[in-house]
């Protein structure tokens, strides 16, 4: 359990960024916003999370800027899931290491 | 036929470079680059003068601006250090400068050219830009045709768009009178 909670408090006080160049068959990959990230035009969806079940989807705005939209996070069958408050897929956390994730987006009711 | 681009005939003077030393090896779209209580610096009267940041920027994050009629603590454009300017540390395929032409035409109220929206709904207020999806990207084949744009399909050599730096090119004489009544009108300061 307590591996787990450490494991869960590395996905706290970071935004993940959507490095699309690395996804893969598994998933999407992200990496911490510290990380050596290419430059891109192409929007980044990025995502941050907060110990009591808070999270954020950052998509980009009119005028470039990040604009917040509100998100829940909770376990489910030992991920982590974001579920967005707009609808939008959720993502699902597959596996983790200190500064990359690997993301699966999942459709309302499906597991 | 009618002339598509336009010239905007705006000049820039440079009025001065502030260089400020940061502890921080990266800022984001929070504006803490704006504010020396985090990092960064105020701007220099933005009533009367256009403000850019230069910085590092996380995530690959190129740049991002504030349309007229936000506050004045943060009203310019923040533009990645690797994606400014010709030389120097500009990296391709951002390194002609429209880094900066693409956030102040923001500075001066245009939208993107797709409206920010991805299914043909939305409108960036301007006449001669053709609806389109969504952005395009890299340098792409002529013409992509969407929401019914064709032939000509998206102005995707359009500065409002997000295609590479070699591939954009123009604005519309629609854009340019939006930015001059801008001019005109939020940011009559300039002069």
């Amino acid at each position: 359990m307590a591996g787990k909670d450490a494991e869960q408090a590395q996905l706290f006080g970071t935004t993940w960024v959507h490095v699309f160049e690395e996804d893969s068959s598994q998933g999407a990959m992200y990496r911490s916003e510290e990380d050596d990230i290419p430059l891109s035009r192409r929007p980044r969806e990025r995502f941050q999370l907060e110990r009591n079940g808070v999270a954020r989807v950052l998509i980009p705005g009119p005028d470039d800027r990040y604009v917040e939209q509100p998100a829940k996070w909770s376990e489910d069958k030992g991920d982590v899931v974001i579920r967005p408050c707009t609808g939008k897929p959720s993502l699902r956390i597959i596996a983790q290491s200190p500064s990359r994730l690997i993301v699966r987006a999942q459709q309302p009711g499906d597991s | 036929m009618e002339r598509v681009v336009s010239d905007v005939r705006l000049e820039f003077k440079l009025a001065k470079v502030t260089r400020t030393k940061t502890t921080k090896n990266s800022f984001t779209y929070d504006d803490a680059v704006k504010k020396s209580s985090t990092g960064g610096i105020a701007p220099f009267d933005p009533k009367t003068h256009l403000n850019l940041w230069v910085c590092a920027l996380g995530g690959g994050l190129l740049g991002y601006a504030q349309f007229p009629g936000g506050p004045p603590a943060t009203d310019g454009v923040v533009i990645n250090y690797r994606a400014f300017g010709t030389t120097g540390t500009a990296q391709a395929p951002f390194d002609k400068g429209r880094t900066a032409t693409h956030e102040i035409g923001h500075y001066f109220n245009l939208r993107h050219i797709w409206a920010d929206t991805p299914d043909c709904s939305g409108s960036d207020m301007v006449a001669d830009t053709p609806n389109c999806a969504g952005p395009n990207y890299g340098t792409p084949s002529w013409p992509h045709i969407t929401c019914n744009n064709g032939p000509n399909g998206d102005m995707f050599m359009n500065y409002m768009d997000y295609t590479d730096h070699a591939a954009m090119f123009m604005f519309t004489a629609q854009q340019v009178l939006r930015m001059r009544t801008a001019l005109d009108a939020a940011r009559s300061g300039l002069g």
